[in-house]
């Protein structure tokens, strides 16, 4: 190939790089100020939250014996909260300091959300049956009564690391100057790991999905650890952006 | 760039074209007339409570016409 023709390919691969990075710019708007991260971390709170509810209630009473009900009732007051303190912050912060956007493209052809919604089912199951087939392994022994601790230990690692792995995606798609929260997974992951060590096994011993302490000190510490890494991103974004003069 | 950031959302305000491009709000209110006036954009002045505001989107022949542009970098390489 020619140096032109070299060149040509170059800019224009360039150019469509650009297009893509601009195209990609309203997904990382939504995190701008921390509130998508501040609602994940809510949300966790709230499962833990419910864990703790769990084991306060008296067994006799009626949340007890409408556990469903329950469980939907705490999530959706979570949510709710979750969802006013974003819309709170967004109408009042951000909108005023770097402006509106409504995301969703009005023109977007409904067999592409379609495939959207096919992709996120699929991946959804896929990721479902990896950890069932892993835990899957583990059972037997567990249910002999052989390998107890390293059987919990395994499955307390690969059910911390899940939540560890998933805030370390969340990372990777942010824009620059997000560096800093790679200190706040390490401290996280670090966190989850002491509470795999110190936390004992429930006795008798039960099977890692029964694993409740763990798993509630998993959803404290997840969601304490997304939450404060959302203030984090409002407090540099207050710092970074003043409140715009009004267009008049 | 204005018609790329545009074709990503549904909507957005003058406020938050000015941040994402950088531009200054003589440049990009010029740039806004030209594609209003090609017909790739609608403005709409509204209001945000007591403070105005201009809401942005881009139209179907704006959709377009950036999806035959992208299509023409793709054949190119």
């Amino acid at each position: 190939m020619s140096i032109v023709a070299n060149r040509f390919v170059v800019q224009t691969g360039s150019m469509k790089d650009e297009v893509s990075n601009y195209l990609a710019r309203p997904k990382r708007y939504d995190n701008i100020d921390g509130t998508g991260e501040m609602f994940m971390g809510l949300m966790m709170l709230g499962f833990a939250l419910m864990g703790y509810l769990e084991r306060v209630i008296p067994h006799d009473s009626f949340w007890t014996q409408h556990e469903v009900f329950f469980m939907y009732a705490v999530l959706a007051v979570v949510f709710a909260l979750g969802f006013a303190l974003q819309q709170v912050i967004k109408r009042n912060i951000t909108f005023p300091r770097t402006g509106y956007v409504a995301r969703g493209s009005a023109e977007r052809p409904v067999a592409t959300k379609m495939k959207a919604w096919i992709y996120a089912a699929v991946v959804g199951a896929g990721v479902a049956l990896v950890v069932e087939a892993v835990m899957f392994v583990l059972v037997p022994s567990v249910l002999h009564g052989k390998n107890h601790s390293l059987n919990l230990a395994v499955a307390r690692l690969f059910y911390a690391g899940l939540f560890v792995a998933i805030y370390g995606f969340w990372i990777t798609r942010m824009g620059q100057g997000q560096q800093w929260k790679w200190a706040i997974l390490v401290l996280m992951a670090a966190a989850l790991l002491a509470a795999g060590i110190l936390i004992p096994a429930q006795q008798p011993f039960k099977p890692f999905w029964h694993d409740e302490p763990f798993s509630w000190w998993v959803m404290i510490l997840s969601g304490t650890s997304w939450f404060a890494s959302g203030a984090g991103t409002l407090i540099m974004y207050l710092h970074q952006h003043q409140v715009a003069p009004s267009e008049s | 760039m204005i018609v790329a950031i545009l074709s990503a959302v549904k909507e957005c305000d003058f406020l938050y074209l000015l941040t994402e491009t950088q531009l200054s709000k003589g440049n990009l209110s010029s740039h806004l007339s030209k594609l209003e006036g090609a017909g790739y954009v609608e403005i709409e002045k509204t209001f945000r409570g007591k403070i105005p505001q201009t809401l942005l989107r881009l139209t179907r022949s704006g959709r377009n016409a950036f999806g035959d542009y992208r299509k023409s970098l793709q054949n190119a390489l």
